[in-house]
């Protein structure tokens, strides 16, 4: 029934959970980074205020980029991809579990962070509850998204600036929603309406990117 | 199915175009007439437009940049959904030349968004002030651009032909899936921070004496476009069946395509 | 329908808007032009990859 979802689940927690200190790289990334942007733009709270919903969003977008590359790399090179392959299984329900195991590992604590960064950057009061909302299913569409990017690109070399490059018009849409979502609150707006795009966005997401990144990893056999 | 083959043209005449070698043969005796079409129309609209049209109320002389702006874009647009179609051929009948037009589509609609860019950018210049606005359309416009140098540089990373072929048609797809998505969301990004400006970019009643030499840009710029497509497409059949025997003849200088 | 300009001069100048009409109008031309040329010059160079394999074929088979 599952296919293959838990199990994979499981084995990339216990993995990602085996490389700890690789594991939190973007987070100790995104946590750094924005802290440049007080030092290069301005340490002025107002200033901050206006900017800080879109650096927070665009910081975690940048930080699950610098993930995602590894998604399937590892298991290209050991292996154990050839494995997933050749198994049984519909595809999609292997790729789907490594997925939510990528997003519980980096875009799950990055939510559980943003608050602090929040504080860091004058963000107002009515914008932090938006921001874990919005965070929450934001990085969840970037891992999914993320997802075809890593399989279209898992056996060339340099992957990784490439899946960047493959990537980013696709993010573009869930960072206009997320970052808005967070703007709509802070100027009295509702700001359930980007919220649920968001969701909708989640929503297809899940249910079609495990199918493209199931048709592009059966390629890294052929290349 | 096989009585299919047998009696319906339909059916033969879609193998037929399936073959490499035809395709060639076929492109290189319409190429000519296309491209004195093209060029007959493109000369014909641009004189129009550029000597013969009326000005434009307010913005004076430099309208007649939509002339080349308009067709341009359009075709940017409709390059990706040609590319992203011929991809999806290839993917379902695995047909080889469906992916070499697709790999031609590539560079073509780059290079025309590129154009759309430069120009909507040297009209905004005179027009609003200034070189680069962040609206809707000059927004999607410009990340229609990335898409296309997305799949450029994946044609180009795969060893294998075969799984570049694919690669690249599952990222067309993929991106012809975003493209309304994007544009929606760009478009509503815009109004949400220019709340009350006029119409930047609006597309005004045009005056029939305005409209007349669109047009003619327009169908001349499909033509052009497809003049170019099938010029990409040739050059990659020559790469890809270098070793078959009609392509050494040709290289010998043998029998007349 | 009339010629919109007094003379020649006039067309390239438009009024103080020719720069950036013939600007754009020059880079269109160049991209155009370079969408042309380059997949003739590709396939020139690809057939002449061909006849280049063809003809080391032969040397090293050890005839004409």
């Amino acid at each position: 029934m599952h296919g293959g979802f838990s199990a994979y689940l499981r084995r990339d927690l216990l993995l990602a959970y085996r490389r700890r200190g690789e594991a939190a790289s973007p987070l100790i990334f995104f946590i750094m980074v924005s802290t440049l942007i007080p030092l290069g733009i301005t340490p002025e709270s107002g200033r901050l205020a206006e900017i800080a919903p879109g650096i927070i969003w665009v910081m975690a977008l940048l930080a699950t980029l610098l993930s995602t590359d590894g998604l399937f790399a590892n298991d290209y090179q050991d292996g154990s991809l050839e494995q997933l392959l050749i198994s049984p299984q519909l595809l999609a329900m292997p790729v789907l579990g490594k997925v939510t195991a990528h997003w519980m590992v980096t875009g799950l604590p990055l939510t559980l962070v943003s608050p602090l960064l929040g504080v860091m950057l004058s963000l107002p009061q009515e914008g932090y509850l938006p921001l874990l909302a919005s965070l929450a299913l934001g990085t969840a569409c970037l891992s999914l998204i993320g997802a075809v990017g890593a399989a279209l690109t898992v056996s060339l070399r340099r992957g990784g600036l490439l899946l960047s490059l493959l990537v980013m018009p696709l993010y573009m849409p869930v960072i206009i929603f997320g970052s808005a979502t967070v703007q709509s609150a802070i100027d009295g707006f509702v700001w359930f309406g980007p919220l649920a795009i968001l969701g909708a966005m989640l929503a297809a997401a899940v249910a079609l990117c495990p199918l493209a990144s199931a048709g592009a990893l059966r390629l890294a056999s052929i290349n | 199915m096989n009585r299919l083959l047998n009696w319906s043209p339909s059916w033969q005449w879609f193998h037929r175009l399936g073959s490499p070698r035809w395709f060639y043969q076929a492109s290189g005796r319409w190429l000519p007439w296309l491209s004195l079409l093209a060029l007959t129309l493109l000369l014909t609209g641009l004189v129009w437009g550029l000597g013969f049209a009326p000005q434009d109320a307010k913005q004076g002389n430099s309208f007649r940049i939509i002339y080349l702006h308009v067709p341009v874009s359009f075709l940017a647009l409709a390059g990706y959904y040609i590319m992203a179609i011929a991809g999806a051929i290839g993917l379902i009948w695995k047909m080889k030349l469906s992916y070499m037009v697709m790999k031609a589509a590539a560079p073509v609609g780059a290079a025309l968004t590129f154009l759309a860019l430069f120009t909507g950018a040297v009209w905004g210049k005179p027009t609003w002030g200034t070189y680069w606005v962040w609206d809707a359309r000059v927004t999607s416009m410009l990340i229609l651009l990335f898409l296309y140098l997305g799949i450029l540089a994946l044609q180009y990373a795969f060893h294998s032909n075969e799984a570049g072929n694919k690669a690249s048609a599952i990222l067309a797809l993929v991106g012809t899936a975003n493209i309304p998505i994007i544009y929606k969301s760009v478009d509503w990004w815009y109004t949400l921070h220019q709340p009350a400006t006029i119409k930047l970019t609006s597309a005004p009643s045009m005056h029939p004496d305005m409209f007349a030499p669109l047009l003619v840009m327009i169908v001349g710029f499909y033509c052009f476009y497809t003049v170019a497509l099938l010029l990409f497409t040739r050059a990659e059949i020559l790469r890809r069946e270098r070793k078959s025997v009609w392509v050494r003849e040709l290289a010998l200088g043998g029998p007349a395509l | 329908m009339k010629f919109q300009f007094e003379d020649i001069t006039q067309l390239f100048v438009m009024d103080g808007h020719g720069v950036f009409v013939w600007t754009a109008v020059l880079v269109s031309l160049v991209v155009m032009l370079w969408l042309i040329v380059k997949p003739l010059a590709d396939s020139r160079s690809a057939l002449k990859d061909v006849s280049g394999d063809i003809t080391r074929a032969a040397l090293t088979r050890g005839d004409a």
